[in-house]
């Protein structure tokens, strides 16, 4: 740069360099085709403004989408009063209402996904994108959930061991704890080692002996592709199956062989949680899996249900018991849902307060308490095989686990969570009730 | 509102053009009033009031200084005496009044820590912009550049004008003065400007928006697992951020300026491909160094003085600068930093730097803008000389952590497209192309479209799209 006379600001009336003569030039040089340029210059205008106007009118003219278990949280047209618009809450709340139902809101979801991937960033809202293979990232989880769930779940254990009750505690890991060997390489398994370090160091305060199913599934994930769902956060039947056999073991049962199954593939368009964070809609659907053996039918499934979801749905009739309704269907299986976006609530229906499940027989069977988050769905199919089965939710069941064991006569405990929902929140805090 | 945001575009905007082209000529300085001023209140109900205040005081104010110019030079100045003040009043009120009494505070005498601070008063949306551009008006009138406008909703919409209301460009009155008395409507501009709009909205959202989120993710880490590789990335993603984000805004209230017909002057000139700090500050934020030079640097005296004002009115000029940014020490700091490496290029550095190869004097130009980004962003000095820190190795966890590897190594294609978009390469290319022919200059067309369409997308799954020159 030729620079003489140099000010502490731009020196007036000097055309050195000057974004105005640039941008003048530009459009001198669009003015000056003038003639030349019509036909794009109304192709540029005409497109803009339609595709503009197309969408403010789609918006107000496509009716909203309620809320759905497939889109949680989807904002309905705020309130508006003069409150509500003078603090701005009306008008910030407004925005977030436009985002959620934007027409073809799926569309654009992909579509950023998309761009995203092409600029090589290998993460859309905060999910890896491995090919068809979908892994929620989270490098720093909140040791702090981690820490009073753990140490809850470690004290329940203690106070049921004095009342005779054995308790095992299985703890599952997350796709990118048991899967790091797909993540890239300096990426790794870093992060994964240093919240299982965390919760080994939280178990070991509280005597805890937990059973590490991260391990066995890491072990098998090696030269396994099949042990957690493409789409989704889960991990599959067969992943199940693993789990099964360590968590049978440790209860002092024998597993069934895997042989001893017929596997059943009911879909192959399962697009799950994962699928959905990471908008990356040109992956292909998972298929999911039943092991159904004989006599699997002959089981009955109640469901509590307060608010009548399965009301009037085939194969289901409601009864009550304890004080509350429960839908009451054979079998483990809720074949409704294989329709729905969320295929995986097939197994015993999704998330409830309390699930019971037993087998329709005279023979004296024990009962198993399942404390649990959803990995436990898909293990009913091989528990069940070994024991009456009762699960609860402490998401919607925050109730003391060790009056219910003592009062429902309640041979062991299971508690079976997975990292994320460790993490998550203190989901777990309520078992500390009565264990001191 | 923002622009880079859904109810802007398909709600707001949508409206606001459809009527705007549907009056008839005479009535559209008063539609864009209303629509602008529609605009403003969306996001602060109750402070349009003070707009509503700022024009009137200087359509009176304007009024006077045009009336007693020629005849009562006493009296047109104290209409631009009250202009200021005026103003200035509004300004001070909302955004440094309790700074300054904070301060104040600091002093343990009894009748300071009686003073209410309202702190909890929010700063009106782009009231730094507004009222510099409402003083411009009585300034230019005394001074002769602009005549006075009789009409008052041709000058309401000068004030309230949307595109450039809550970030800039600060437009002179004197620039716009023909042009609300009439300007031409026609594809030509209508389309420059469609096409100059969905460039600053791309810069803002793939480019701004994409670099902020890596700033604020290194940002965070810093306070918990600080890595001297992502205090570094972390800035740098800020500079990146800063940049894209207010000069793709300034050009987003460029293209919309020329969709209706308006010519503002263009905001910012790749500010990073400058060789000095100099050069910097004429590329960067123009309309605002072209307005403190003009009402500021120029009636203290400018360089037409004795050695030593000249050197009083740089530093008074960059003070004030550095203030306007914001009340915090950290602007005052930044103001001043800036103000002594133009002080020093002034005294010998710039004819060194000439001589240098010019990579050397670019390299140093980024070091001296990066760390300026560093006392720009620190509200809290603390922190910020924590973060500092950590770029130089202390009080970090490690050089880096796979986490901050792995967001270095998949962004070096992103970042790679962020260096080349502040350069003015893209804009050659854009030339060569346009110039070709019909055909090409309709897929420039379609391209730009699409890129609006890939802008929604981002708006539609967006979770962060925060606005950096918000609250200047």
């Amino acid at each position: 740069m030729e620079e003489k006379n140099v000010d502490a600001v731009p020196a007036p009336k000097k055309k050195r360099i000057d974004g105005d003569s640039e941008a003048d030039r530009l459009l001198e040089l669009q003015l000056s085709l003038k003639d030349k340029s019509k036909v794009s210059n109304w192709l540029c205008s005409i497109l803009a403004m339609a595709f503009i106007f197309i969408f403010a009118i789609l918006f107000w003219v496509v009716p909203d989408r309620e809320y759905t278990s497939e889109e949680s949280g989807l904002k309905m047209f705020p309130e508006f009063t003069r409150e509500t618009f003078l603090s701005g809450e009306f008008t910030s709340e407004f925005g977030e209402y436009m985002a959620d139902q934007f027409p073809a809101r799926k569309f654009f979801v992909g579509l950023k996904a998309v761009s995203e991937t092409a600029q090589l960033k290998q993460v859309n809202n905060d999910t890896f994108i491995i090919g068809d293979f979908l892994v929620a990232r989270n490098d720093y989880p909140n040791e702090d959930f981690l820490n009073i769930n753990v140490s809850s779940a470690a004290k329940f254990e203690n106070a049921a061991e004095k009342k005779g009750i054995d308790v095992v505690a299985a703890f599952a890991g997350r796709k990118m704890d048991v899967y790091d060997n797909k993540l890239p390489s300096y990426y790794g398994s870093y992060y994964s080692d240093r919240i299982w370090n965390k919760l080994d160091e939280i178990a070991a305060g509280g005597e805890l002996s937990y059973l590490n199913l991260r391990n066995t599934l890491r072990e098998a994930a090696k030269n396994d592709d099949g042990l957690y769902y493409d789409s989704d956060h889960h991990w599959t039947s067969h992943g199940a199956y693993l789990a099964y056999v360590e968590i049978i073991t440790e209860l002092g049962g024998t597993p069934y062989a895997e042989d001893d199954f017929r596997i059943e593939t009911v879909t192959d368009d399962f697009y799950g949680t994962t699928w959905s964070a990471a908008g990356a809609k040109w992956t292909k659907g998972d298929t999911i899996e039943y092991y159904r053996f004989d006599g699997d039918e002959d089981y009955t499934m109640k469901i509590i249900d307060k608010s009548g979801e399965f009301e009037g749905l085939e194969g289901f009739t409601h009864i009550e018991e304890d004080g509350a309704k429960y839908a009451v269907c054979n079998g483990f299986y809720v074949e409704k849902f294989l329709n729905e976006k969320d295929k995986y609530a097939s197994f015993i229906g999704g998330n409830h307060g309390i699930t019971k499940i037993t087998k329709n027989t005279d023979e004296e069977r024990e009962t198993l308490l399942v404390v649990k988050d959803s990995f436990a769905h898909s293990l009913v199919p091989f528990l069940a095989r070994h024991y009456d089965l009762v699960l609860v939710d402490l998401r919607y069941y925050p109730a003391s686990m060790l009056r219910y064991a003592e009062t429902n006569d309640i041979d062991k405990v299971l508690l079976m969570y997975n990292m994320e929902t460790l993490t998550e929140a203190a989901y777990l805090k309520s078992l500390q009730i009565g264990a001191k | 509102m923002v622009f880079s945001s859904l109810e802007f575009l398909f709600l707001y905007f949508a409206a606001s053009i459809f009527i705007y082209f549907a009056v008839p000529l005479q009535l559209r300085n008063f539609v864009l009033l209303i629509v602008s001023l529609v605009f403003y209140g969306w996001g602060e109900p109750l402070y349009v009031f003070i707009m509503v205040y700022s024009i009137i005081v200087d359509y009176i104010c304007g009024y006077f200084a045009g009336k007693y110019r020629e005849t009562n030079k006493k009296k047109a100045r104290a209409a631009v005496i009250a202009s200021a003040m005026l103003n200035l009043a509004v300004l001070g009120f909302f955004k440094y009044y309790t700074f300054i009494v904070t301060n104040l505070q600091l002093i343990p005498l009894d009748f300071l820590q009686a003073i209410p601070t309202f702190a909890d008063v929010e700063l009106p949306i782009g009231i730094s912009f507004y009222t510099f551009q409402t003083m411009s008006y009585t300034i230019d009138i005394y001074r002769g550049d602009a005549k006075v406008q009789k009409n008052i909703a041709s000058f309401g919409a000068y004030v309230t004008l949307f595109p450039q209301l809550i970030a800039g460009p600060i437009v002179r009155y004197q620039d716009v003065d023909d042009q609300l008395r009439s300007r031409p409507h026609n594809i030509e501009l209508f389309a420059s400007g469609i096409r100059t709009f969905i460039c600053g909205l791309s810069k803002k959202i793939l480019l701004a928006n994409a670099a902020g989120a890596m700033w604020d993710h290194f940002r965070a880490l810093s306070d918990t697992n600080a890595t001297v590789l992502g205090a570094w990335a972390g800035l740098i993603f800020y500079a990146f951020q800063i940049y894209f984000d207010f000069s793709g805004y300034s050009d987003m209230a460029i293209g919309l300026g020329k969709m209706m017909g308006f010519r503002f002057k263009e905001n910012f000139f790749y500010p990073y491909v400058s060789k000095s700090i100099t050069e910097f500050w004429r590329r960067w934020h123009i309309s605002m160094g072209t307005w403190f030079r003009e009402y500021v640097y120029i009636p203290l005296g400018g360089n037409r003085c004795a050695k030593w004002k000249m050197y009083r009115n740089i530093i008074v000029v960059w003070l004030v600068t550095g203030f306007w940014h914001g009340a915090s020490w950290n602007y005052v700091l930044w103001g001043l930093y800036y103000c002594l490496f133009l002080l020093i290029e002034k005294a010998f550095l710039m004819k060194w730097l000439e001589k240098l190869p010019s990579f050397v004097s670019h390299i140093y130009s980024l070091v001296i803008v990066l760390f300026g980004w560093w006392l720009f962003v620190f509200e809290d000095l603390g922190a910020g000389v924590t973060f500092l820190s950590q770029m130089f190795g202390q009080g970090v966890v490690g050089f880096t952590d796979p986490g901050v590897t792995f967001d270095v190594v998949r962004n070096l294609f992103f970042v790679a497209v962020l260096c080349v978009a502040s350069t003015p390469l893209p804009r050659k290319i854009f030339y060569k192309i346009y110039e070709k022919n019909q055909i090409c200059r309709c897929v420039l067309s379609v391209v730009a479209v699409f890129m609006l369409v890939v802008c929604t997308a981002y708006l539609v799954d967006s979770s962060y799209n925060p606005f950096l020159y918000f609250r200047f």
